[in-house]
């Protein structure tokens, strides 16, 4: 039983992992720069990740759980939050949409199977038993494929508002631009 | 906005080195924060910037 549920917690926190990264894709190929509250879902996807990780790396407790379902649940309201700001007759959304939902739709929906995985996790918890420090290679590799995830999101941030606020409706990376002009000058 | 994607790194960090509680406390300020900046986000009300 502990064998699943760290292979399921791995498993977890690698799709979390590839939902971080797929945004990224739509960043970088597709050219679709993250708003503000776009930003801040992917935060809450990376607080959920990290009650995983703790699992992962010190054994489950219960305690890891929690912080994922609290990342979960703040994450699901700012997903709710940019989805009814756009919910009105006639409002196009904000950005492309993906097999007919916007991405803050498909985000909500991410962060509540994490909440009903985190349920079926708890439920294999067993009363009493020691929480196990196993040695687990795919799960270090998963661990350390999220937190490269998490340095890119933040020096993506970095660059893209800079130490300021993030515009509404970003057109660009605000350092990456000043850089750049900075060696364009004469 | 900058801040919760540092938090977050840093109680990554923490987690990879083997500091667990300090892990602990950091993946819930990050929480805390970024729950902080949803306020803001609604209301306006707090003196911070995203």
């Amino acid at each position: 039983m502990s064998r699943l549920a760290l292979s399921l917690n791995t498993l977890a926190l690698g799709l979390i992992t590839l939902v971080l990264g797929g945004a990224f894709a739509e960043q970088l190929i597709m050219g679709e720069l993250p708003c503000p509250l776009c930003q801040l879902q992917r935060a809450g996807l990376i607080a959920a990740g990290l009650g995983f990780m703790l699992n992962l790396r010190f054994g489950i407790y219960p305690l890891h759980y929690g912080l994922v379902l609290f990342g979960a649940l703040v994450g699901a309201a700012v997903s709710i939050r940019q989805i009814l700001l756009h919910i009105a007759p006639g409002d196009p959304g904000f950005s492309q949409a993906l097999f007919g939902l916007h991405m803050y739709t498909w985000s909500f929906v991410t962060f509540v199977w994490i909440l009903l995985g985190v349920a079926f996790l708890l439920a294999l918890l067993q009363p009493g038993a020691q929480p196990e420090r196993t040695r687990h290679r795919l799960g270090g590799f998963v661990s350390l494929a999220f937190l490269l995830m998490v340095a890119a999101n933040l020096v993506s941030t970095l660059l893209q508002c800079g130490l300021t606020q993030c515009a509404d409706d970003p057109t660009g990376y605000a350092w990456l631009d000043l850089a750049l002009s900075w060696f364009k000058k004469p | 906005m900058f801040t919760v994607f540092l938090l977050g790194l840093i109680s990554a960090l923490l987690v990879c080195i083997g500091h667990r509680n300090l892990a602990i406390a950091t993946a819930l300020t990050t929480t805390l924060l970024l729950a902080g900046l949803l306020f803001h986000h609604m209301t306006s009300k707090l003196p911070i910037s995203l």
